[in-house]
């Protein structure tokens, strides 16, 4: 019983929200990503292929999210996020969660580097892209933000 | 002068050959025209249909960006119609004219006034889309938006006809919904609508479209209840049937590719469809070349001509269930407005119509569905709102679909050419 009350109480659910880039129509990669996270106990908001800027940025001001998830597969992922960075900085929004993006960032797979590297250093808190990018996301998930998929067994 | 699209495909038909036809478009004049003529005048192809395909700029309305985009030299996915304008067009499809060539303009965009008004003005006949299958995979816009503007842009092209004294030919996209992983039953229902409402809009030449699948004998089945219930519910139009190589995610190995290509020149025989839209080896890797799609067409063009129409047992049993399950759909969908459009509107905000997967407000995208790992046949997870038997719905499957299962599904096909084609490679040594 002592125990029990000693224990840290169950964390309030994590909430991603889920976006794409503004020129990207890609609907699959988006379900794949929604049905990891809630496997992951992570509650998702998806907004949706073809994602402007602005509802992004609102969304993002107006639900708290712990995290931001940018799924993009049609080669622009870079330009077209840098795009989705200004705009939460404009909203003033930026700082205040974890930024992740992956997917098929550039056309030319050699580019794939800078392309992370660029991303990064514009304030992305994880880059995915290439055959890891999965596992590589998976671990994040773990290490980053705190779930607890089954919490009453911890005690 | 070239033939009207609709005369060909029709001539081809009566004489019972399938016609082959690329998703081919590019950029420039020179690029374009020489795709044109590969395609005309290639070897062997005949019957075989131009394609011109319109860039990604052009599709969203941004006719500015893709007009810069131009005259910097740079490369667009697509022929811009509306930036070199009708004269340009004119001039260069004159050039490729002949009495047995005829060209259809491709281009999956949600509002596309501007791209018929140019490609009217060019002297095109032929095009595609409609309300609902160029809004859905396109756009963010309501569903009552692109319903109204398909009304106006169907009489549009209707008019042009009737001052270019041919039926001028729209080919529905709605077949092919999502590009994979939608049970054919919803295809096909959503292909006769979407035909429906082209008709009710004064087209009087229809193509009505389907996706190749995973499982052959389940596609020839709906292809073959796709042309029955065209019969009973397109009376006042032209129709044929046109059939498309895999949409989803395609194999990487250039033999895999080439099988599902030729699988899919089959099926389109055995389903009795009248046309096929060819797909490339290079689908998997980035825009196919000239050469990509000439190659293609030859083997889609051989398999087709030496495919045997004969259906198995297994495909009268999945034609039967096919068309009873979509006959019921339309019907449901029929019976809720006055006209095609407002049935349409109505279907989809009820859930009477829901494509799997489809993240769009206008979508309840409550219905799912997967690829059954053992029979390769698209199956419902979960039927949604939809008028679907209960008995249809994969409890087993549903029970443990998770982000894996989801995942292995969409690779489904991809896998097992792939597979296949180690296999092969194998075994010759």
């Amino acid at each position: 019983m002592l125990r029990k009350l000693l224990m840290p109480t169950a964390k309030t659910k994590c909430l991603a929200i889920l976006a794409s880039t503004p020129d990207d129509s890609h609907q699959w990669n988006l379900h794949g990503v929604e049905m990891e996270l809630k496997e992951r106990n992570i509650e998702v908001i998806n907004l949706g292929p073809l994602t402007p800027c602005k509802v992004i940025a609102e969304t993002v001001r107006d639900r708290h999210p712990d995290l931001l998830v940018v799924s993009t597969v049609n080669g622009h992922g870079v330009h077209s996020m840098l795009e989705v960075l200004r705009t939460l900085e404009e909203y003033q929004v930026k700082r205040s969660i974890r930024i992740v993006i992956g997917g098929l960032l550039t056309t030319d797979p050699e580019k794939t580097k800078t392309a992370i590297s660029t991303l990064m250093s514009a304030g992305c808190s994880g880059v995915f892209s290439g055959p890891e990018a999965w596992s590589s996301f998976d671990e994040f998930l773990h290490g980053v933000v705190s779930v607890e998929p089954f919490p009453d067994q911890v005690y | 002068m070239n033939i009207s699209f609709h005369d060909y495909v029709s001539g081809a038909a009566r004489a019972g050959r399938l016609v082959v036809q690329p998703r081919m478009g590019f950029g420039t004049i020179a690029t374009m025209s020489e795709g044109l003529y590969r395609v005309r005048d290639a070897v062997g192809l005949e019957p075989r249909a131009g394609t011109l395909t319109i860039d990604a700029m052009t599709r969203v309305n941004q006719v500015g960006r893709a007009t810069e985009i131009l005259r910097q030299g740079k490369a667009l996915n697509g022929f811009p119609i509306v930036s070199h304008g009708p004269q340009l067009t004119r001039q260069m499809l004159a050039a490729v004219s002949a009495p047995n060539f005829a060209v259809q303009v491709r281009h999956g965009s949600a509002f596309p006034m501007h791209i018929f008004e140019t490609a009217a003005a060019a002297g095109f006949d032929a095009i595609e889309g409609g309300p609902v299958s160029y809004n859905f995979p396109y756009s963010r816009h309501p569903l009552a938006d692109t319903i109204a503007a398909w009304r106006d842009v169907c009489r549009f092209w209707a008019a042009h006809g009737q001052r270019l004294g041919v039926p001028t030919h729209i080919e529905t996209f709605a077949g092919c919904m999502m590009g994979q992983m939608a049970p054919p039953e919803l295809l096909v229902a959503l292909s006769l609508l979407e035909g429906m409402f082209l008709e009710e809009n004064g087209i009087a030449s229809i193509s009505l479209s389907l996706a190749q699948g995973s499982l052959a004998c389940q596609d020839e089945g709906a292809l073959l209840a796709l042309g029955a219930l065209a019969r009973d519910h397109l009376r006042r139009s032209d129709w044929h049937l046109v059939f498309y190589t895999y949409m989803g995610v395609f194999p990487r190995s250039v033999e895999g590719a080439e099988r599902l290509i030729r699988d899919s020149a089959e099926t389109a025989v055995r389903g009795r469809a009248h046309r096929l839209i060819v797909k490339t080896v290079a689908e998997a890797h980035g825009i196919p070349t000239i050469e990509n799609n000439i190659e293609a067409l030859g083997w889609a063009r051989e398999s087709a001509d030496k495919a045997a129409n004969k259906p198995d047992p297994e495909t009268k049993v999945w034609a039967q269930t096919i068309f009873d399950r979509a006959e019921k759909i339309i019907v449901c969908a029929r019976s809720l407005g006055s006209n095609i459009g407002d049935a349409l509107g109505f279907a989809f905000a009820g859930g009477i119509l829901d494509v799997p997967y489809c993240i769009h407000q206008s979508n309840r995208n409550e219905a799912k569905a997967t690829v059954d790992p053992a029979s390769g046949a698209v199956v419902w997870l979960n039927q949604g709102r939809m008028p679907i038997e209960r008995a249809a719905v994969r409890r087993d499957l549903a029970d443990r679909f998770d982000g894996q299962a989801y995942k292995n599904a969409l690779a489904w096909v991809r896998d097992r050419y792939d597979e296949h084609a180690k296999k092969v490679a194998h075994a010759n040594g």
